[in-house]
């Protein structure tokens, strides 16, 4: 029964045969609302993602295809959920184990957060890459967890999620916690703190009382209007979301603007220096450079000057072929210095970071999926190739964040070749000045 | 404009020039350039004799057809099998088989359609392997069927399942090959399959084990010749 209080799953996704309980609805894989035939499960009402399918059950038979990925509901299948009681058990206090201190920025967004989750409601808060977003939201989830509130930390990256799980588990150790993404090896467990992907979420409903959802801005998410649909259907009518980025999506920026959406800025970093600004470095047709097999000479010469002053450096590319590309060069131009390439499929990824966070490489190329989520202790970041369309804003943004986060490196190198100038090369530049000035006027930047 | 069928992306398709001079017929993808380039075809490769598989070492018979010459020694080998099994067919089974994507049926129609319309093939009864009891309640189709029911060709469904439902997949190699005889010949088409030409059809090849136990019936139906065909090898 507490297996599916606030959740909505197939017989199968159980680990535990249900017992009889009049608690316990059923629901249909598909219904109709207003007319129209929905995913019960992801909502999703498109006639085209119903496929129709030969089934056991017997002939006229679609299922779901947007979310597939997470369990076949076809129109035969039955959905198990249960409300949420919110039965937890009496917790040991002192709930928050965190003995750190917040900065001034982040006590005032702390303060914010709690008022949300008090009445509910919405709330975007705007922090810069670095400004210590996990340490703000640990004050309200300690408030919401001794009001018996079901508390969800979500967001659309799994990197993200394993970062996170282990600074809230330090934070609250005393407070059972389950981290649900695809692919993990632990089975499902009923808890009152949840961190979990935001395509987990598709398997609660009206569960939580309070969800945050970090990395908004995040691919799928961004795009994935089932994904959306999801998080407001995991949460509880009245309860409260929040959601945190460094960049949001220039739909929200919109909204933000025109205070549809309450939100918090917080413009400067935890330890009180500015964002390192990017460097603008004009590289000439560098992809017909690699083609020709000849040097980039700009972004070599600067590459080997780095090299010499032992500095480390991530650099980004805009694509898998093209970084294998420049990696096949580097590999000949550089052939003492230790480097490796990684990409969204590598099946060392996991490893090559940590090889990297110790110091085991000089250099790591990548793709755009170290954007986020990631700290290196000491780079400097470089991105070859910055008017690429993958590189939008906020990857940029993103990007330029990797710098100087710790704080006792605040300064990082952040340097954009580019061959013609995008309007997301401009933006972001401009955002992150903007920042800056921001974070000045306020009187956060006490250190330049 | 193709949407790929495994990965989703859209990609507009290339006409080149010499398709339109020399009016060929314009047959539209269901698979994006990317994953076309993961899909490792056999065709032109060499392999061993008996099943297909890329040649590892000098000798024209891989280990294990040698060993399988033993068990069956009067036995025709003679299999022929479209990809080398990589991690995109993996993943491709995966989502069809297990997943249960019906739509991942289409992804090798034209390849199959050419293999068996050709005119070598002509004549021969396709005979797809049977899924037991258990894997249709759970799957609502059998996967080779609807692969050749996608593609057009006709086949004749002459043996039934009557094994335990344990999937092949889930075993190691040493009980792969200590398996018995999972399947039963139909009633129905014992006489018809006398004397005539067949071809039975899986999804993967892997140790051959169920391919040679469905042969074996085959053998027992006075088929006059027997090949094997999978798409993955």
């Amino acid at each position: 029964m507490l297996e599916i209080s606030g959740r909505e799953v197939l017989i199968e996704e159980l680990t535990a045969p249900l017992e009889k309980d009049s608690a316990i609805t059923q629901v249909e894989g598909f219904k109709v609302v207003r007319g129209q035939l929905h995913c019960s499960r992801c909502g999703t009402s498109d006639r085209k993602k119903r496929q129709i399918a030969p089934c056991s059950c017997g002939k006229d038979c679609y299922y779901c295809v947007t979310c597939l990925q997470m369990g076949k509901i076809k129109r035969c299948s039955i959905l198990y959920t249960a409300k949420e009681q919110n039965h937890f058990p009496s917790l040991k206090e002192p709930l928050l184990t965190w003995e750190g201190e917040l900065s001034k920025q982040q006590k005032e967004a702390s303060l914010a957060i709690v008022e949300t989750i008090k009445i509910g409601g919405e709330r975007f808060i705007w922090a810069v890459a670095g400004a210590g977003k996990t340490e703000m939201i640990f004050k309200g989830i300690e408030l919401a967890l001794q009001d018996k509130k079901r508390v969800c930390i979500a967001s659309p990256r799994v990197d993200v999620c394993l970062e996170l799980a282990p600074r809230l588990k330090r934070a609250f150790q005393h407070v059972p916690l389950a981290v649900l993404y695809g692919g993990s090896d632990e089975a499902y467990c009923y808890t009152q703190l949840v961190i979990a992907t935001t395509h987990q979420l598709l398997r609660f409903n009206q569960a939580f009382d309070v969800l945050i959802i970090d990395e908004v801005d995040a691919f799928p998410f961004n795009v994935d209007q089932a994904l959306q649909y999801v998080a407001k259907k995991a949460k509880k009518q009245q309860g409260a979301l929040i959601f945190l980025s460094a960049t949001p999506s220039r739909k929200m920026q919109r909204a933000i603007q025109q205070k549809k959406l309450t939100a918090t800025m917080l413009p400067a970093r935890y330890h009180g220096y500015r964002l390192p600004e990017p460097q603008l470095i004009w590289c000439g047709d560098w992809q017909k450079k690699i083609r020709q097999q000849k040097k980039i000479s700009v972004f070599f010469s600067y590459l080997k000057k780095s090299l010499d002053n032992k500095r480390r450096t991530l650099i980004f590319l805009p694509n898998i072929s093209l970084m294998q590309q420049v990696a096949r060069q580097l590999e000949h131009c550089f052939p003492d210095s230790a480097f490796t390439t990684v990409y969204a499929q590598d099946p060392k990824r996991k490893d090559k970071i940590t090889d990297m966070r110790q110091e085991k490489y000089d250099f790591l190329l990548t793709t755009t999926i170290l954007e986020r989520g990631v700290t290196f202790k000491d780079i400097d970041v470089i991105v070859l190739g910055a008017e690429d369309r993958t590189f939008t804003e906020s990857a940029l943004v993103q990007i330029a964040g990797r710098a100087g986060r710790h704080k006792d490196f605040p300064s990082g190198a952040v340097l954009f070749f580019y061959y013609g100038k995008t309007r997301a090369l401009k933006k972001a530049v401009q955002q992150i000045k903007r920042m800056n000035r921001l974070a000045m006027e306020r009187g956060l930047i006490e250190r330049c | 404009m193709l949407t790929c069928l495994c990965c989703g992306k859209q990609e507009t398709e290339k006409v080149l020039l010499k398709d339109i001079v020399y009016f060929k017929k314009l047959v539209s993808a269901n698979r994006c350039q990317t994953c076309q380039s993961r899909l490792a075809p056999l065709a032109n490769e060499v392999t061993c004799l008996g099943c297909c598989r890329i040649k590892q070492d000098g000798n024209d018979w891989c280990l294990d057809c040698i060993k399988w010459k033993k068990t069956y020694p009067d036995y025709p080998f003679s299999h022929t099998a479209l990809f080398q099994y990589n991690s995109f067919l993996k993943e491709w089974l995966e989502n069809f088989k297990y997943k249960g994507d019906y739509r991942l049926a289409k992804l090798f129609d034209q390849e199959l359609t050419d293999y068996f319309n050709a005119k070598n093939q002509k004549n021969k009864k396709c005979i797809p392997i049977p899924i037991s009891q258990a894997s249709m309640e759970l799957r609502g189709f059998n996967q080779v069927e609807e692969l050749l029911t996608s593609a057009g060709i006709e086949f004749y469904p002459a043996l039934v399942h009557i094994g335990t439902g344990k999937k092949q997949s889930s075993k190691n190699r040493k009980e792969r090959m200590e398996s018995d005889q999972p399947f039963k010949l139909d009633e129905k088409y014992c006489k018809q399959l006398k004397n005539k030409r067949v071809i039975l059809i899986d999804d993967v090849y892997t140790t051959g084990r169920t391919l040679f136990h469905a042969a074996e019936l085959l053998r027992q139906a006075e088929a006059t010749t027997i090949e094997t065909f999978s798409i993955a090898r």
